[in-house]
């Protein structure tokens, strides 16, 4: 979970590879009720799907 | 020692890489360990995988599914597409997108993860169309725009070069092609002490 981006972080790299048409949807607190909760928690980490374009 | 900067930290990425298959080998051979995270068709329905798309694959290869959200939630595959999924685990992807794709279309799953990857063959053995092969993120065996679409669920956050990530999945796609790929993502920056240690990448 140290690995993952933030949401601007995310966009800049969709950005900077050539991608269009970014769309992007929740999942919310994918950890809920799993050991890791609290370990998420303290990043609000989230669930998410994404779709992209190659230009 | 290999080592990434992601951030201004520096991790030892072959540390990385033995931590995350010592994890994936359990969830590939022993499923109903219990993890850190949720695993299973309980985490598939409740990221809004189609019952039917569930009920058509083996209760053992569901067993494994780690995934952290629905790489179908912003569309469907097409007949024909050739499809490769980064991190294919033990197949529940790769599976669904091969009976979405079918046999006009191919599906290619990479995995670092030796076990995974003998757990999602198996599953594939009577399928043409779909194979796995043993391979990074970042550093597939795969020729150039080989793929119409990409698929990935829960890995990306564990690799830890993400420019390379991008740069290959430039280079896999043909032009016009599109990533669809789920993951986790952080409101708050992780600290660098964190970003030092494999275990925190995989846990």
């Amino acid at each position: 979970m140290a690995g993952a981006l933030l949401d601007a972080e995310l966009r800049a790299l969709i950005e900077r590879y050539g991608f269009t048409g970014f769309e992007i949807s929740s999942n919310g607190g994918i950890y809920d009720g799993a050991p890791q909760e609290t370990w998420a928690g303290e990043f609000d980490t989230t669930g998410m799907q994404f779709r992209a374009r190659l230009a | 020692m290999n080592t990434s900067s992601f951030g201004s930290a520096a991790l030892d990425t072959d540390a990385l890489g033995e931590v995350i298959r010592e994890e994936y080998t359990a969830v590939a051979e022993d499923p109903g360990r219990g993890f850190h995270f949720h695993t299973g068709r309980a985490l598939a329905e409740r990221l809004g995988y189609e019952p039917a798309w569930l009920d058509a694959l083996p209760a053992s290869t569901l067993a494994s599914f780690a995934g952290t959200g629905n790489p179908f939630r912003h569309g469907s595959l097409q007949e024909g597409e050739h499809v490769v999924d980064l991190g294919s685990g033990a197949g529940v992807d790769s599976l669904t997108d091969a009976a979405m794709v079918g046999p006009n279309g191919s599906v290619t799953g990479i995995d670092l993860t030796p076990a995974m990857v003998v757990k999602a063959r198996r599953a594939a053995r009577s399928l043409n169309h779909v194979r796995f092969e043993l391979g990074s993120f970042d550093d597939t065996p795969l020729p150039d725009h080989c793929a119409d679409v990409i698929i990935s669920n829960g890995v990306l956050n564990l690799v830890p070069d993400k420019h390379a990530a991008f740069a290959e999945m430039r280079r896999l796609l043909r032009p016009g092609g599109r990533l669809q790929i789920a993951d986790i993502l952080v409101a708050r920056p992780v600290g660098d002490g964190a970003k030092r240690d494999p275990r925190l990448w995989a846990g």
